[in-house]
């Protein structure tokens, strides 16, 4: 049976995905970056420019889309690497917001129970097409926006108990 | 000191090379790989080298050969035999863990990680690796 977190019953559970979301990305902009990353009180309009998807399967099944700006994928691949990359069509770029996505939710997945974590994470899919496929396939699902700097992202987040 | 980062993203790559530099360790060369069938290629050639390697570092989730087949393969061939492999990887599961562990593992990074943790794990390795 397939359950998405929105129409779950239980608001605690979806709230507490919300909290190990913003302590994961809290985590990787912090230990990575150098920078502090903190989730904005509504949810902004998906984010042209860059989208990264990452699939669960396993225990638990779904998964989760950043949405982000070209000049916030810019100034993610800059801090992660600490140096200015000219060119915005450099694949560092792609390479850079697919570990960052990775990363994000590997330190989520770790943060919640043994049972769920056990699920497995697929390779990060990079699109520099806007892309809502996987939030129509997925229907119903958890969007955080997020602010590092003056730049802003987003996060689509769906799972479902297999 | 020489190394070997294995990698499927250059980014990350870079990143840990990076973290290395700024652990204190004087990397005189570093090798790269972008999956474990490139790193044991890099392996076989380098046994001839008059400096070894003092460090792997090795990503788990990566396309063509993983890091676990990876250190299983390694353990097969006595590649860089005694060389401290330690994993970086955002799956930090017990099974994993103890899977890796079990193949040849001395360490286990989880990312996201800070400077400070990679001292951490992988000074005492290097320490333990040029006394022995």
């Amino acid at each position: 049976m397939l359950t998405s977190v929105a129409s779950l019953e239980n608001n605690v559970e979806s709230n507490s995905m919300f909290e190990h979301l913003d302590t994961a990305i809290a985590d990787v902009f912090e230990n990575m970056m150098g920078m502090t990353c903190l989730p904005l009180e509504h949810q902004l309009q998906q984010e042209q420019g860059m989208t990264v998807a990452i699939c669960f399967s396993g225990l638990f099944q779904g998964g989760c889309t950043l949405y982000l700006s070209q000049s916030a994928a810019l100034a993610t691949t800059e801090a992660l690497l600490g140096e200015s990359s000219p060119d915005p069509y450099d694949p560092m770029i792609d390479d850079a917001v697919g570990e960052l996505c990775n990363m994000i939710v590997g330190r989520w997945k770790s943060r919640l129970g043994s049972t769920q974590a056990a699920a497995k994470l697929s390779v990060p899919v990079t699109s520099r097409e806007h892309s809502s496929a996987h939030a129509k396939e997925w229907n119903d699902g958890l969007t955080r926006s997020y602010r590092f700097q003056d730049k802003t992202f987003s996060i689509f987040l769906v799972v479902s108990e297999a | 000191m020489r190394a070997l980062i294995i990698d499927d993203s250059a980014v990350m790559r870079k990143v840990v090379e990076r973290s290395l530099r700024q652990a204190g360790l004087e990397l005189t060369e570093v090798l790269q790989a972008s999956n474990g069938m490139e790193a044991l290629d890099v392996l076989r050639g380098d046994q001839q080298v008059t400096t070894p390697l003092a460090l792997i570092l090795s990503d788990i989730n990566m396309p063509v050969m993983d890091g676990l087949q990876f250190l299983e393969q390694r353990k097969l061939e006595d590649l860089a035999h005694g060389v401290p492999v330690v994993m970086i990887t955002t799956e930090a599961s017990e099974p994993l863990v103890m899977r890796a562990i079990a193949a040849g593992a001395k360490g286990y990074i989880c990312k996201p990680f800070t400077t400070d943790q990679v001292k951490a794990r992988v000074m005492p390795l290097i320490r333990s690796f040029v006394t022995a």
